[in-house]
């Protein structure tokens, strides 16, 4: 045996035994690029990657690395994780698989065991990611279950359920482990349950807390309903939050109200759906929250990735939370006290004047759902949704991949069943060459558009930006591209065949960056070429 | 985990079962079902299938037997899968009940009066296939020219006063066909114009198009694969369309022939 080979088989061993995401390494992800260790790349929600290799000078000779192929087929939405040379991905309906990220071979399958009675009330039942910590990888079920595999083999440590399916609880969102905990939300609203946030024993899958999204009656915030309408309030957690370490803090996006589109049974503001909930992440009590929008009846879910960093906003420098949310408004918040900072639209909407001192939108009249329909913007959908948004450090700029796009809203009466839909109404998207979409960079401290890249239709990719100064994005009509992080200069495409409805990743091996995106049925991992000697062009 | 308490306060919480029994609203509608059954067809399928199911993107639903659906189960079927292969998706968003409901309603608009169509069918292909000249341009039963739409089923999409409009006044509507591998109705055969960083105009009808791609068919049929990168200017000429208007080239009463003749291609030998 040759030293060299010898050597090469040593480094194998050495990454192998390395495979321990630790709580430490969590908290500083950021310094570890190579990997992409958590749903957004760090805890923070910034899906940013500070890889420099690919440039704008570059970016034009990117080319597929390898292909993966999802056995699965169905909506493939799947953010993945790398850890040390291995990618840990979901299929729709929730499978996993384990891959070599240098070869893109399986190392492992784990196949769900689902119900033939499965209820995806809402929605498809897809899945957006795992979560790794120490050596197990969590990952939800579309029958709200939540399963720990180990890192290794994919072989089953624990199962939980989380809730009942047949009430039309699921779990479509990446957990976001932590510490000594896993943190998953739910779907369901639109069968009309009532939404809780759950803290697991990362070891035993023990339950730590919950949190109802619904307050019961007795409850702060249970003034906001009306009757026992809390009791079918929804509230939904579908989307994974952030967590501020040094705070202690965990921010979580909350859903829609129940029944959908019509709020008659539900008089008051009802809380806390469509709002931002920071709770202590040791106990799951609520030190703050935020409405965007009180008592909604359009479907405009909280659930977008609240964005962590530090901004100078009215001349002061601070920690914020920014979200660009469903309704199609900005919004900047201290990250401590919850207190709304600032916020605008970053879409044209037609819903609301603006947003007084508090952030409480000014609503314009005749917005609510009727019987013979409403003219609105945004659509459902809103001004974006569950793609993630991206926040650059190096170019201080938050991108969004923004939705322009109205509908007709329709309210009918409603009652409930369990496990049926709950909803009170419809919609009638405005379609045809009206829709459209792009990709906007804001000025993080206000809001402000600074640029914007104009997309075919309203899109359902997320965004990652570089530290090579690139943003990368998708489109439906299956186009993955780079565009400059300064100007929004489209800078390369490639077009993949499938409609892209996932979110970036970033990361390294071999020396080299990849970039990754499902695309289709398919996961297309890009790098530069490698050219003689190994040296990638920079 | 079960929630005990949870589920406890929510079967407290549903409602009672129907007095009347279980009867399929689909086959035995009562004023409400259709009621509901209207609502729920103009929120959720009017986009498609047009207010009233007068057609548009999506056939028109105003007839007695429907070719997919010749059965109300089969209908409601439809409804809640879809139709694979089509751009007709299933509702997922909609109860049995409700689909049956929808189902009501579109059966009543097939009980309808039907349209009175006055022309000869029998004149109006002679006047398609000799005047009119439609086989230069459109495809029918495998017969013609693909550029234009197939008419082969024009008789299911579009009502008699729609096919007269669209001879009399062609791109007063939009064109009925979305473009393939795009999410959304954008409508294929619109008229676009590019003008290419060059200098160059090239005009034809939109095949397909993404962020950096448009695919123009010109009124040759050649095929233009434009990079948007290399195109100064779109624009999107709603309203135009490249098929001629019939108005000065036929009579009145030879129009009422060829909508009759439109009219009555089904898809059916």
């Amino acid at each position: 045996m040759s030293t060299r080979l010898l050597a090469a088989l040593m480094l194998v061993a050495t990454t192998g035994l390395s495979a321990q995401v630790t709580d430490a390494r969590l908290r500083s992800a950021r310094t570890e690029p190579s990997n992409w260790l958590t749903y957004s790349g760090d805890l923070g929600g910034q899906r940013y990657s500070p890889l420099s290799q690919i440039t704008p000078g570059n970016v034009r000779s990117l080319r597929p690395a390898w292909i993966y192929q999802a056995l699965e087929p169905g909506p493939f939405q799947t953010s993945p994780i790398v850890v040390d040379g291995v990618m840990y991905l979901t299929e729709f309906r929730g499978h996993v698989v384990a891959l070599d990220v240098r070869s893109g071979r399986v190392l492992w399958r784990y196949q769900q065991a689902l119900p033939p009675t499965l209820l995806a009330l809402g929605f498809a039942p897809t899945n957006r990611g795992v979560a790794v910590l120490d050596s197990t990888v969590y990952v939800g079920a579309p029958d709200a279950r939540l399963i720990a595999l180990d890192a290794r083999s994919g072989a089953v440590r624990w199962i939980v359920q989380v809730a009942d399916n047949a009430l039309g609880y699921a779990i479509t969102g990446a957990p976001l482990a932590f510490g000594d905990v896993v943190v998953v939300g739910v779907s369901g609203a639109e069968a009309g349950i009532r939404g809780f946030l759950d803290a697991y024993d990362a070891r035993t899958g023990a339950l730590r807390w919950r949190f109802h999204t619904i307050p019961a009656p007795g409850e702060p915030g249970s003034e906001t309903w009306g009757g026992d309408s809390w009791k079918t309030g929804g509230g939904s957690t579908w989307l994974t939050g952030s967590y501020d370490p040094s705070l202690g803090l965990l921010y979580w996006g909350v859903g829609n109200p129940g029944p959908l589109w019509n709020g008659d049974s539900r008089p008051g503001d009802n809380l806390y759906t469509c709002s931002l909930i920071a709770l202590d992440a040791a106990t799951g009590t609520l030190r703050w929250h935020f409405q965007y929008t009180p008592h909604d009846t359009h479907d405009w879910d909280a659930a977008q990735v609240p964005v962590l960093f530090d901004a100078r906003v009215g001349g002061v420098q601070r920690p914020v939370v920014a979200m660009a949310n469903r309704n199609g408004f900005y919004y900047v918040l201290d990250r401590k006290t919850g207190a709304f900072l600032t916020g605008r639209p970053y879409i044209e909407q037609d819903w609301a004047e603006g947003l007084d001192a508090t952030g409480r939108p000014i609503l314009r009249p005749n917005i609510e759902p009727t019987d013979s329909g409403t003219a609105l913007t945004p659509n459902l959908h809103g001004g974006t949704n569950w793609l993630s948004p991206s926040y650059s450090p190096a170019t201080s700029l938050f991108y969004v991949a923004a939705r322009q796009m109205g509908s007709r809203y329709y309210k009918y009466p409603v009652s409930y069943t369990p496990g049926r839909y709950f909803l009170g109404g419809g919609e009638s998207e405005f379609g045809g060459d009206s829709a459209q979409g792009a990709v906007k960079a804001l000025d993080p401290a206000t809001g402000r558009e600074r640029w914007s890249f104009p997309l075919f239709s309203p899109p359902w990719a997320g965004l990652l930006s570089t530290g090579g100064g690139l943003v990368f994005g998708g489109s439906n009509e299956g186009q993955f591209f780079a565009l400059d992080a300064r100007t929004g200069r489209p800078l390369w495409h490639f077009q993949t065949g499938g409609m892209i409805n996932a979110n970036p990743i970033a990361f390294s091996e071999g020396g080299r960056q990849h970039v990754a995106v499902a695309a289709g049925n398919a996961l297309v991992v890009f790098a530069l070429p490698e050219v003689a000697g190994g040296v990638t062009p920079r | 985990m079960r929630i005990p308490l949870l589920l406890t306060t929510l079967c407290l919480a549903a409602p009672p079962l129907p007095a009347q029994g279980p009867t399929d609203p689909a086959t035995s509608p009562s004023a409400e079902d259709l009621s509901a059954g209207e609502r729920l067809f103009e929120s959720q399928c009017s986009r498609c299938h047009g207010v009233g199911g007068t057609g548009g993107v999506g056939p028109a639903l105003t007839r007695p037997r429907l070719r997919r659906a010749p059965t109300d189960a089969a209908l409601v079927q439809v409804i809640l899968g879809g139709v694979p292969g089509t751009a007709m998706l299933g509702f997922w968003n909609l109860s049995e009940n409700e689909a049956q409901q929808v189902a009501a309603y579109i059966r009543s608009l097939g009980r309808r009066p039907a349209e009175v169509i006055p022309g000869s069918a029998q004149s109006g292909e002679g006047l398609y296939r000799e005047r009119g000249r439609c086989g230069d341009c459109h495809i029918l039963q495998g017969q013609g020219a693909g550029w234009a739409p197939d008419l082969t089923e024009v008789g299911l999409r579009l009502s008699a006063s729609q096919l007269r409009q669209s001879l009399v006044q062609p791109g007063a509507e939009q064109p009925i066909i979305p473009l393939p591998s795009v999410h959304g109705p954008y409508p294929a055969y619109l008229m676009v114009e590019a003008t290419l960083r060059t200098g160059r105009v090239i005009k034809g009808t939109r095949v397909t198009e993404d962020d950096f791609t448009l695919v123009l068919r010109d009124a040759d049929g050649r095929l233009h694969s434009l990079d948007k990168a290399g195109v100064r200017r779109i624009r999107k000429l709603f309203g135009e369309s490249p098929m001629p208007s019939y108005a000065g080239v036929f009579t009145d009463a030879e129009l009422d022939d060829l909508v009759a003749y439109l009219a009555s291609l089904r898809g059916e030998p």
